[in-house]
């Protein structure tokens, strides 16, 4: 299973949903943001040298704390050399070893997001109440249909609490997907802070929460892709 | 995809030609039918007014998702089997592209001037 986590607008919490996503869905998380990458790194060889064919992609996963990352890189030489269309393969090859891949996705509607699209099983969406950002979920939600991958689920970030509950219907209604609403919480932001799922950071928390019930949609949305 | 079913049948030294046609996207479609009856094509009237997504042997017509919609006419020629070809299938807004024809009308991708790791 291979969900790229998408969203268009930049800011909106793709990285923070991918992690999470990642932690609970036990995979892979795909840092495939070349140019302004967000997940966590580390040193060693990185998404770079995989799509260079310099090292094998599953060689260039590493962990940070609980989650398995395959970063970047952070050098803009890398980035600039870096063969894009080499991404389906790459994913291909760390779904073969882990089974589930999670690939943070760039913000805009370029290419670069049109090919992690098009590697992709399913796509999520993520959002926030703001207009801007609703307007560009709702441009990659088109990109994703004429790529033919399906949107299994969409992430409304920074709700205010009982806020925004008509606005989450809506937006399910026109995407044809759930929707999960995730509260402006304090956990999230420190466990972003701090580097960790918020999973583990604060499990008993309503992010949490959300998080796994974004992960179990996600699961029954490719369960129904077979 | 849209599929096509035909029956055909021989009635008072004429050949009629039924179809219907199954539209089983999730979009609509577009879609251009030819006979392949070697004769004139003589399509349906109703009240005098001949059908007009018949023009010659070709019929168009959009098929909304999940839809069926039947056509027909007659001829007097003798049947062939099938009596209709599929010419097109479209998307109303143009032909229906592929992933790949996608991508390609993105625009390009390069890292901008800024260090990675910067907004």
């Amino acid at each position: 299973m291979i969900v790229a986590v998408a969203g268009g607008k930049g800011g909106v919490g793709k990285s923070t949903t991918s992690l999470n996503l990642a932690a609970e869905l036990g995979a892979v998380a795909v840092d495939a943001d070349l140019a302004t990458p967000d997940l966590p790194s580390g040193s060693g060889p990185d998404l770079h040298d995989a799509l260079a064919g310099r090292v094998e992609p599953t060689a260039a996963i590493r962990t940070a704390g609980s989650v398995a990352v395959l970063p970047a890189g952070r050098s803009l030489d890398g980035a600039r050399a870096a063969d894009l269309g080499e991404l389906p393969r790459v994913l291909a090859r760390i779904e073969r070893k882990y089974d589930r891949v999670v690939v943070d996705c760039p913000a805009g509607l370029a290419r670069d997001v049109g090919i992690a699209l098009l590697g992709a099983d399913l796509v999520v969406l993520v959002t926030t109440p703001d207009r801007a950002a609703l307007v560009d979920a709702l441009r990659t939600d088109e990109l994703a249909a004429a790529l033919r991958t399906p949107v299994g689920a969409a992430v409304l970030n920074r709700v205010g609490r009982d806020r925004h509950r008509e606005l989450a219907e809506r937006l399910s209604r026109r995407l044809g997907a759930t929707v999960t609403p995730i509260e402006e919480d304090d956990a999230v932001a420190d466990a972003r802070a701090a580097r960790t799922p918020v999973g583990e950071y604060a499990a008993d928390g309503a992010a949490a929460d959300a998080y796994r019930s974004l992960a179990d949609r996600l699961e029954r949305a490719y369960d129904r892709l077979e | 995809m849209v599929t096509v079913e035909t029956d055909v049948r021989r009635l008072g030294g004429l050949t009629l030609v039924r179809a219907v046609l199954t539209n089983d996207r999730a979009t609509p479609r577009t879609v251009r039918l030819r006979s392949r009856l070697e004769g004139p094509v003589r399509p349906p009237r109703r009240n005098g007014v001949a059908d007009p997504r018949w023009s010659g042997r070709v019929w168009e017509g959009t098929i909304r998702p999940g839809r069926r919609r039947g056509t027909g006419f007659a001829s007097p020629a003798s049947p062939v089997d099938p009596p209709l070809e599929v010419v097109s299938t479209d998307r109303p807004d143009g032909p229906d592209r592929s992933p790949e024809a996608v991508l390609a009308t993105l625009d390009g991708w390069r890292p901008t001037d800024a260090a990675p790791g910067e907004p």
